[in-house]
């Protein structure tokens, strides 16, 4: 019935991008109450002049300071690196959410062009002209603050996206003056094939002895495709002017030809969670998911290929464990349709919760089709067939 | 920081995915849906004490979706996606999936209150009464919403509601 609209929603929903919202939360509250201040204090004015019960107005009792945790004048300071790399010298603190500073142009797009950027809340329009507003800058992830050029005074580091209908992520490394004052010291990613890769804006950057180590997934996916990817960690040290690799990976692997010869179990795939949607890299079928606030052990419990060709598609039953140890498994079906990159997610909606569906015991693939062992909810257990419909990313369930 | 403060930060930082991914099917947009997210949760902290006994969660989603409708009311809902649903990212890239650009468009193409309803009724699966309190009108009004969004939306993304007994 409306399994599909539900699915899409869902999956549509996962695009959401998980962000902490609490700093603009405290900051917006107090201004919400500063501005009852201002309305009650034109009230109370109008109450001297004759006018009774102003005070109702500002707000129960009488008290318009903000409730809970009211936010510090100064914004907090980026979080101190990881890293052992010790600052030479204390730096004030700054909100790099909120400031300006020169982003220099995007090596990997046109649509980023240097400039003097004015960031609010961590974002900026490219062209504040342009109608309607296509392409941003929007800061990401935790900065993180450290040595990097040897030279006295720490850097921050942070992620930062060029936005516009495919988006670009770099790491940008922003001196800070004595004054709080930032200025760009340039982009971190610099290896030969970085146009390919995405920086994974959920892992921390690390610092190590002026090391920068970023966590990349290959390939670069616009608007937050489900593709099936490889996840590594590089190195990169600021020398001679610029940034440039030193450690890690310098490529990623060739899928294979044959999409049927994809390593499941040693491979980085995006996967649908009950509580949100991400990557998990799995290392001999086992990983760790980071969905935003929720943490999955997850294990894959089978996997089977079925059809040929760019028609490929990998069946995966995965089992999740979250942090209480609430046990759930989602079956999970790649495309390789767009040969060769390796595999389109989707989420066929059988899934621990789903359909009636308390628990995913095991699955066959017959054919095209593939015969689903589920626990049920409400007891008892039933096979259920599922087929991928012809020439369609559907699938639909027979029995 | 009291307990009162940490209770706030531990609801915020626990609920924000969730009211995010909500804020982003009503709004089809990232800075929308987060503004939306902290419009709601500043909302939620000034009432945060007189909550304390009750479920801030509930104030929080009916806030949500009340500022939504008022924000599109006063025009700021500018959608930002294409009318046409493109066929291809940039060459030598890849696109999305098919379903979800199709979905994209097709919630696109509702006004807000349908669209609420929608993302009550088949995402945070709400019954129709809790639909109806989320959004204060009636339990009727829920269905025929409900009816309407789910024509609108075959118009559009056929493929994802062709079953029979759909409009039931």
């Amino acid at each position: 019935m409306t399994q599909d609209l539900r699915a899409g929603l869902a999956e549509l929903a996962g695009e959401a991008r998980s962000v902490d919202l609490r700093d603009r939360v405290l900051r917006g509250s107090r201004r919400l109450a500063l501005r009852q201040r201002v309305i009650g204090a034109g009230m109370a004015s109008v109450a001297l002049a004759g006018v009774v019960g102003v005070l109702v107005l500002i707000g129960p009792g009488g008290d318009v300071k903000p409730p809970i945790g009211s936010p510090t004048p100064t914004v907090a300071s980026p979080s101190p690196s990881a890293s052992p790399t010790p600052s030479p010298e204390p730096v004030p603190p700054v909100d790099i959410r909120n400031a300006s500073f020169v982003v220099p142009a995007f090596p990997e797009t046109t649509d980023c062009p240097a400039g003097l950027r004015k960031f609010v809340d961590g974002r900026v329009d490219v062209d504040p002209n342009a109608s309607p507003q296509e392409t941003s800058l929007m800061l990401d992830g935790k900065p993180t603050m450290a040595d990097v050029d040897g030279k006295p005074g720490a850097e921050i580091l942070t992620v930062i996206w060029c936005r516009g209908y495919v988006a670009h992520g770099q790491v940008l490394a922003l001196e800070v003056s004595p004054t709080g004052e930032l200025s760009p010291l340039g982009f971190v990613l610099r290896s030969p094939d970085h146009q390919s890769f995405e920086v994974d804006s959920d892992k921390p950057i690390v610092v190590r002895d002026g090391v920068v180590e970023v966590t990349v997934l290959s390939p670069i996916v616009p608007d937050g495709g489900h593709y099936i990817l490889d996840m590594q960690v590089r190195a990169y040290r600021f020398q001679n002017g610029s940034f440039s690799q030193v450690g890690g990976p310098t490529k990623f692997a060739n899928p294979p030809s044959d999409p049927a010869k994809t390593d499941m179990a040693n491979a980085t795939v995006k996967l649908i969670a009950p509580g949100g949607l991400g990557f998990v890299k799995l290392v001999n079928g086992s990983g760790i998911a980071r969905f935003g606030e929720n943490s999955y052990s997850v294990t894959m419990v089978r996997s089977e290929f079925i059809g040929s060709g760019e028609q490929t598609e990998a069946v995966v039953l995965y089992r999740l464990v979250d942090q209480v140890g609430t046990v759930s498994e989602t079956i999970a079906v790649y495309t390789f349709r767009m040969s060769p990159v390796p595999g389109d997610y989707l989420f066929i909606g059988v899934a621990s919760g789903q359909d009636g569906i308390a628990h995913v015991q095991t699955f066959d693939a017959v054919g095209s089709q593939v015969k689903v062992t589920v626990e049920l909810a409400g007891g008892g257990t039933e096979v259920r067939t599922y087929r991928k419909k012809v020439n369609e990313l559907r699938w639909e369930r027979l029995s | 920081m009291d307990s009162t403060a940490a209770d706030f930060d531990a609801y915020v930082r626990a609920r924000t995915p969730a009211l995010l991914r909500s804020a982003y099917l009503l709004t089809g947009d990232q800075h929308l849906a987060e503004d939306l997210v902290q419009d709601a949760l500043i909302r939620t902290h000034r009432a945060w004490r007189r909550l304390a006994d009750s479920n801030p969660d509930a104030y929080t989603r009916k806030v949500m979706y009340h500022l939504n409708i008022g924000w599109w009311r006063r025009g700021r809902s500018a959608e930002r996606s294409t009318e046409q649903v493109p066929e291809r990212a940039e060459a030598g890239r890849y696109d999305v999936s098919d379903n979800r650009l199709v979905l994209r468009h097709a919630l696109n193409q509702l006004p807000p209150k349908r669209r609420a309803v929608i993302v009550l009724r088949y995402f945070e699966d709400l019954t129709e009464s809790a639909t109806a309190e989320v959004l204060g009108i009636s339990i009727g009004t829920v269905k025929s919403q409900t009816s309407k969004a789910l024509v609108q939306l075959r118009k559009f993304a056929p493929q994802l509601l062709e079953v029979e007994g759909m409009l039931r």
